[in-house]
């Protein structure tokens, strides 16, 4: 709820409840001065004048002492005068009018006690003729004794009017008049505290200008409230290096300072944070930097045991081993570096045109000595002609390394992987199984793709959606040369969503895996700038056939 | 004559194995281990400068820079990065390919003999691989000096395989722009095709089997 509305229900609710409290306090201060009045005129009735006709006529006496002159209403304008009347009771509270009420037990006790004794209730005039709503009825002012609230014979439309008796002692405490009791009525015009509910009127004109007493003044809150909100906002968007500033010395500019101090801590934390993963990125490039050398340097060293082996002078799988496992680390390390790419996104992938031909041709030529070691055919057919796709060049690269060194690893001696780009309609190997295909980004037409088909074990069915997942390896049971490290697939189907491309695993034709990387055709524009990454080997200048 | 290559490597014992390497593959291989102010003299009859881009001295991309102000001589990057920023880099300021540590003397030697290759200027005249020989202009084909009979199909088959001797072609491209629509063009079609072919050619029998892709005519790099 906004400030303004909820500020206006806080003030009614109060604004209410106070004058209703203030009502009722009123109305009960009026009545206990009414009782008060009502007494001492009554024992001054009694002792100046009455007494002696009292006991006189005890059974007939039923005085109507003067009534006080109009006054003004606060709230009508004229209010009526009150009307009372009196009966006379011996020590025993017992009458010799028969038309005096009977009184109750409470408040004989009350009286026995020397106490004031008095109730009031709201009820149909005893006095009658019935009140008129300007004010009493008539000028016959006697007493009507035969009708009594609730009468059967009542008019309906008679008003209700507040009636109340007290019983005073006299301090003579003897003879028939030796307690009296006073019964007076009010009219209904002025019958406003105690038990009433007032006039409309009388309470929410104050509320009301409560209310708008206390929106103008919230005004000004509001509005430096929404400017504080609207800096705090503006501040997270440009990345909290804008200040959050508020003048002036009240508590929401105290909320500012407040929110200026978390924006500066913010800020902190986050250059630390970036600081961290800074040197974290530039260790790992350094590290990936620092081994490829040796790595390389251990990689020749090993072709060259490769061909001592072939010649007699060294035990060929030894040999093919140590080459099996520097592969290994060398995939490792590419997959590390992308993998912190594309952890942190930084830097951004680029979108530049890429010669995929030429990715295949590289990709190809990088694993034929290590499928060479593994005795497995290495195959691959690109188009004639140069096909380019717009994206990250090394995000490309990895990820068909990754398929290519996966379909090598997970063969067997003899067995094949081929790697095929093709273009769209030139008849993609559709022939391969796409049941329990696992996808990425999916899209309506392929345009182009590289396939990697292997003829190896293959993966079961059920693990085949799985594939992909980060750090999953097909078969737990089985060590690191059985499962890799568990990111390459996880890579390639990344660097596939981050391209918006599609990326599917099933199960080949061969019995092996088809890894499917699907891609948009976009060459290079007339930018003089856009220039394809990298050039494909020996390119082909006149598109002839395939 | 052997074709020259300049290394500019700083990594001593990498650079002598990267000679090592390519000169046993045939070429003449020139080590430089610093990074010095490129002068046309020295890249005079280089056919191809593979240069490290992390070099003491003149680093690798200023050193390609000034050279592109004199040579278009082939450059092949080498570099220990594998950087998007830096491959991109390179290729603007002129590089022709790029490759990153680590790799195999294999793929090495590989990468530059596709890049020193000659272009293949076979495709105007007639086509001939080993001892098979074929004139697209006139339509005749000769297997070991003696002239073969082929059908259209048979002929256009051995076209498109002999016009990229060495590279695999695959069966869904042969079917889809060699077979005649109009008549039977599947797979299966395809390769009772080629087995008539294999049979009129012979002893001479260029075509190979490229196993989960298609035929190729002559060896190729994977074996």
């Amino acid at each position: 709820m906004k400030l303004r509305a909820w500020l206006t229900l806080a003030t009614a609710a109060t604004g209410i409840a106070v004058f209703a409290g203030a009502w009722a306090g009123f109305g009960y201060y009026r009545d206990f001065t009414r009782r008060e009045i009502l007494v001492q005129s009554t024992l001054s009735y009694m002792t100046a004048e009455s007494r002696a006709e009292c006991e006189k006529n005890a059974a007939s006496w039923m005085p109507e002492p003067a009534r006080t002159a109009p006054g003004k209403d606060w709230v009508n304008g004229r209010r009526p005068p009150m009307r009372r009347r009196l009966f006379a009771y011996d020590s025993a509270f017992v009458s010799a009018n028969v038309n005096a009420p009977e009184i109750d037990s409470d408040m004989m006790k009350a009286a026995a006690a020397g106490q004031i004794a008095w109730k009031s209730w709201t009820g149909v005039s005893r006095m009658g003729p019935p009140w008129r709503k300007d004010g009493p009825g008539g000028g016959d002012l006697r007493p009507d004794l035969e009708r009594d609230a609730g009468e059967p014979g009542a008019p309906p439309d008679q008003p209700l009017v507040r009636l109340g008796r007290i019983l005073v002692p006299m301090p003579w405490k003897t003879g028939p008049c030796a307690n009296v009791l006073v019964e007076y009525e009010e009219p209904p015009e002025s019958a406003g505290p105690g038990g009433f509910t007032p006039p409309t009127v009388v309470w929410i004109i104050p509320v009301l200008f409560m209310i708008i007493a206390v929106l103008v003044a919230a005004g000004p809150v509001v509005g430096r409230i929404r400017r504080l909100t609207r800096m705090v906002r503006q501040s997270a968007l440009a990345g909290y290096e804008k200040p959050i500033f508020l003048k002036g010395s009240d508590e929401i500019a105290e909320l500012g300072a407040a929110f200026e101090t978390a924006r500066t801590e913010i800020l902190g934390r986050i250059a630390l944070q970036e600081r961290r993963e800074q040197n974290l990125r530039e260790f790992l490039e350094n590290t990936t930097h620092d081994i490829s050398i040796p790595l390389t340097v251990l990689q020749g060293r090993l072709a060259d045991l490769a061909g001592d082996a072939e010649r007699g002078g060294a035990d060929p799988d030894k040999v093919g081993g140590a080459i099996s496992e520097a592969q290994y680390i060398a995939a490792l390390i590419g997959n590390l570096a992308v993998a912190s790419r594309i952890q942190t996104g930084q830097p951004e992938p680029q979108k530049e045109p890429v010669d995929m031909c030429a990715v295949v041709q590289r990709c190809v030529a990088r694993h034929r000595p290590i499928a060479r070691q593994a005795r497995v055919t290495l195959e691959h057919a690109v188009p004639e002609h140069v096909v380019f796709a717009r994206g990250d060049v090394t995000f490309i690269e990895q990820a068909v390394n990754n398929l290519v060194f996966n379909a090598i690893r997970h063969n067997r001696p003899g067995g094949h992987v081929a790697v095929i780009l093709e273009e769209p309609g030139n008849g993609l190997p559709m022939s391969a199984n796409r049941q329990g295909a696992v996808e990425t980004m999916p899209r309506e037409t392929p345009p182009a793709s590289i396939c990697v088909i292997d003829d190896g074990p293959g993966i079961p069915e059920e693990e085949l959606s799985r594939l992909a997942e980060r750090y999953y390896r097909a078969g737990r049971d089985r060590g690191r040369n059985a499962g890799g490290q568990g990111i390459g697939l996880h890579i390639a189907s990344t660097v596939a969503a981050i391209h918006g491309w599609r990326f599917s695993l099933s199960k080949s034709e061969y019995g092996g895996l088809l890894a499917r990387l699907e891609f948009e055709m976009d060459g290079p524009d007339d930018r003089p700038d856009d220039d394809p990454v990298i050039k494909r080997d020996n390119q082909k200048t006149d598109a002839g056939v395939h | 004559m052997s074709e020259r290559i300049v290394l500019i490597e700083d990594d001593r014992e990498l650079g002598a194995q990267i000679v090592a390497h390519l000169s046993r593959a045939g070429y003449q291989v020139e080590l430089k281990t610093e990074g010095t102010f490129p002068i046309p003299a020295d890249f005079q009859g280089v056919s191809l400068v593979i240069l490290d881009l992390m070099l003491p001295g003149l680093g690798g991309m200023d050193i390609l820079k000034h050279l592109r102000t004199f040579s278009d001589v082939p450059v092949m990057v080498l570099s220990a990065r594998n950087n998007t920023s830096d491959k991109v880099r390179a290729l603007k300021m002129g590089s022709d390919d790029y490759m990153t540590k680590p790799f195999w003397p294999e793929e090495l030697v590989e990468r530059v003999r596709a890049r020193l290759r000659r272009p293949n200027l076979q495709k105007t005249g007639p086509l001939t691989v080993a001892g098979v020989c074929l004139d697209a202009s006139r339509r005749t084909a000769t297997a070991g000096g003696a002239g073969i009979e082929l059908t259209r199909v048979e002929f256009d088959i051995l076209a498109s395989l002999m016009r990229r001797p060495g590279e695999a072609v695959t069966r869904q491209w042969l079917v889809a722009n060699v077979l005649d629509p109009d008549k039977d063009s599947s797979e299966r079609t395809l390769d009772v095709h080629v087995s008539h072919l294999r049979r009129k050619l012979g002893k001479e029998n260029i075509i190979e089997t490229v196993w989960g892709i298609g035929y190729r005519a002559g060896k190729g790099g994977s074996r």
